[in-house]
């Protein structure tokens, strides 16, 4: 009788335990436009037992901090790779050059600094940085590499939106893990977690205030999609996609996100009592076929104990109102205009291939498996171009592309069968089997022949397999082979202390490298600003090269300096 | 076209990492090695002719994971090195990759963690490629059986990384049954840490 006590008492204590919850935390804001990011290896108590090896930023222990910036400033990073391993940041949804981009080309190697910029021309939205190193996403993304990049614009501050970050405007990013015997993170073989994480906690809980709020949601699962709603179904309202504000809230209670979608929502919570508890939930149970996280399996390679069911992303408790709470869903956000399709000079096809059981291939575009030594398409600077997507195939993938933002004009040839939520800019979007998307972008600055930019799926693990491919945006006239008189370049002074000068007369720099004794890359500068000196004095002691591209010719020259 | 990209991508893949694969290297048979110590002077498994058995610890300076286990490295060569089990640490972090892996930094380590086991550096890294050493920490315990040095343990440490109150020590577990002549409980556990990058041969 004793040991039926026992074992009730037992098993009411593990159902209390699994019934605890952890508070949300707030990744750090971090104010531009000079940012500076180091990326080490590190550990988080993630759950008991074990601590798990992640990838921290700044002091996080998984996922880093919040980067604001205002349209229009020009933003620095400073990017500091002391991981274990070479890696690359991307500025998912920025529109630069693509040499700032943070693509596979863009490697970082362990112990290097990489000082990217650009000029910010986004609408206010959502953002994000996450690591781009081909056949290493996964894992870089899966130790919680990452950050939201959130875009300021007076457009977006002057309506009455909940703008308190981490009050009433709250970062949620979500994502699942599954875990080896060990606690570790299981990234080999394993298209979705077990267990959910937000903003890096499992189990997580957030006050929100009694007033209308904003949500701005994050999907960085490797496959998992959220049917996302609410657990007393109340309406909630889309004012934000990937690139903007919509031109009014759209009212829904289901709003499917797929993986790298960012969706802003406000949640009306100014007549709930106080103390009630409200759930976000992912209504993923009986989806089409195709749906990722609609299998049935809780095991394998595509198996998880979420699969196919509905499950508690974030519970939430109502509590007290905010001085200045926004008390009213705006009627009206801010104008959209669409990009006239009528206005495009190209077409762009794409048909996803392989990847069906028993195919030698993998998912790949048509066109080959990702290759980086091979670009795929060459877009006219000045140019809108209408891509389509078509998924004749076994499963569901999300479609995203660097260096624009589109709009989605039609879905299976129509437009009618686009989604009200998802019409505005969009750098994702979500692709079923069967199914076809037709989107058209605009490609006005920022020609590089040399340079390209990437389209791919967003299912990390089908990027890191070669879902894939490049396009370079190419000037209007062709640049003729030039010659520069590149060898009165020079440095100064040397030896050095904290800053080395280029002295570049009128040649304009591509790319400038420092380089060790040991040939090690050290810091690396995509297009340095003109007469803005390099900072060394983070460097150690020692004899250095540094190699400079003249954005012309691309011919290379070498000068050293002593620190 | 792409070959700018191309040489400084060159530059960077030098660096890239090869992906570390952990299998088992359990009955494999180890040649004895020697190589530099921190502590001056070379290690050779000489310097401790009563060992039954070796706790081979793959481990370096910048893994924050690795870090951890330097007191309780420490604990456990002050209490198996007298029994015949001495615990020695091998570094083969590639230094021209990490400048914290040099020699002179592994010096710095034991003079200001107090190491009193052998900190060895693996600078060609053929000490790991021997073991397939796949990340830091990684622990191989290799007991002297008919003449040869063969690999009993291979796998972690413990199973607490920040705390060693809660831990089940695997190492020594592994150790207390070489000494008391039973068989390895667990011989072979996965490692997981920081991966070994191993330069192109």
């Amino acid at each position: 009788m004793a040991f039926v006590f026992l074992l009730l008492l037992l098993s009411s204590c593990f159902i209390s335990l699994s019934q605890t919850y952890n508070p949300l935390p707030i990744p750090a804001a971090m104010n531009g436009p000079e940012c500076t990011l180091r990326i080490v290896d590190t550990f988080a108590q993630l759950r008991s037992g074990n601590q798990t090896i992640t990838g921290g930023i700044n002091g996080h222990k998984f996922w880093g901090p919040t980067i604001f910036v205002n349209k229009g400033d020009t933003i620095r990073m400073t990017v500091i790779n002391n991981l274990n391993d070479s890696t690359t940041l991307h500025w998912h949804g920025m529109h630069l050059p693509a040499v700032m981009d943070g693509g596979p080309h863009q490697v970082i190697p362990p112990g290097t600094i990489w000082k990217p910029y650009w000029k910010v021309t986004n609408n206010a939205a959502t953002y994000w940085y996450h690591p781009h190193l081909h056949e290493m996403t996964l894992e870089h993304l899966s130790k919680g590499i990452g950050g939201l990049l959130i875009v300021n614009d007076e457009q977006e501050s002057a309506l009455p939106l909940p703008r308190t970050y981490g009050i009433d405007d709250i970062p949620l990013v979500f994502t699942s893990r599954r875990y080896d015997a060990n606690n570790q993170f299981t990234v080999q073989n394993t298209a979705y977690g077990d267990y959910l994480l937000a903003n890096g906690v499992h189990n997580p809980e957030f006050t929100l205030p009694r007033q209308i709020v904003r949500l701005r949601i994050l999907n960085a699962e490797v496959e998992r999609s959220y049917n996302i709603g609410f657990s007393d179904n109340r309406t909630f309202y889309v004012i934000g996609t990937d690139g903007g504000l919509k031109e009014k809230p759209v009212p829904v209670n289901r709003l499917h996100i797929a993986v790298g979608e960012r969706y802003e929502i406000l949640v009306d919570c100014s007549k709930d009592d106080i103390g009630k508890s409200l759930d976000m939930m992912a209504y993923n149970a009986n989806q089409p076929f195709g749906f990722p996280g609609g299998e049935p399996g809780q095991n394998g390679q595509f198996g998880s104990l979420l699969n196919n069911k509905n499950f508690n992303m974030i519970h939430f408790t109502i509590g007290e109102s905010t001085i200045n709470a926004i008390a009213a869903i705006p009627e009206t956000l801010i104008p959209f205009t669409p990009i006239d399709p009528t206005t495009s000079t190209g077409n762009q096809d794409i048909r996803i291939m392989g990847g069906a059981p028993n195919s030698p291939m993998p998912f790949h575009f048509s066109g080959g498996i990702f290759n980086i030594n091979r670009v795929d398409k060459s877009i006219p600077m000045n140019s809108a171009q209408t891509w389509t997507i078509t998924n004749s195939n076994v499963f569901g993938h999300t479609f995203h592309i660097h260096d624009v933002q589109f709009n989605i004009i039609a879905r299976n040839g129509n437009a009618s069968s686009v989604g009200q939520h998802e019409k505005g800019w969009k750098d994702v979007l979500y692709l079923p089997r069967n199914e076809s998307a037709t989107f058209i972008a605009r490609f006005d600055d920022y020609a590089d022949p040399l340079h390209p930019f990437m389209y791919h799926c967003h299912f990390s693990n089908h990027e890191d397999d070669g879902m894939m491919q490049q396009f370079v945006v190419i000037p209007p006239t062709t640049i003729q082979e030039e010659t520069t008189e590149f060898s009165s370049v020079s440095i100064f002074p040397n030896p050095a202390t904290d800053l080395i000068n280029i002295d570049s007369k009128d040649i304009e720099l591509y790319y400038v490298s420092i380089h060790n004794v040991n040939g090690k890359t050290v810091m690396m500068l995509p297009q340095p600003e003109k007469d803005v000196p390099i900072q060394v004095s983070s460097l150690p002691k020692g004899f250095y090269t540094i190699r400079m591209t003249d954005m012309k010719t691309k011919q290379v020259i070498v000068r050293s300096f002593v620190k | 076209m792409l070959k700018l990209i191309l040489s400084i991508l060159l530059l960077c893949l030098f660096f890239l990492p090869s992906q570390a694969l952990d299998s088992t290297s359990i009955g494999k048979s180890i040649t004895p090695f020697t190589s530099p110590m921190a502590q001056g002077g070379e290690f050779t498994f000489s310097k401790f002719p009563n060992a039954k058995a070796f706790a081979i610890v793959f481990t370096c300076n910048h893994c924050p994971f690795a870090e951890l286990y330097t007191e309780r490295m420490n604990q456990f060569h002050r209490t198996y090195e007298p029994m015949g089990i001495p615990l020695i640490a091998v570094n083969p972090m590639d230094s021209l990759i990490y400048e914290d892996e040099t020699l002179e930094e592994m010096q710095r380590k034991v003079v200001r963690d107090s190491i009193v086991y052998p900190y060895v550096q693996d600078h060609s890294q053929s000490i790991a490629r021997m073991f397939n050493a796949t990340y830091t920490p990684q622990v191989f315990v290799i007991q002297k059986i008919l003449g040869d040095w063969n690999i009993v343990y291979q796998g972690i440490i413990d199973d607490n990384g920040m705390y060693p109150e809660l831990a089940t020590s695997h190492l020594k577990q592994t150790a207390d049954a070489i000494l008391q002549h039973k068989p390895i409980p667990r011989p072979y556990i996965a490692s997981f840490g920081c991966k070994i990058i191993f330069r192109s041969p």
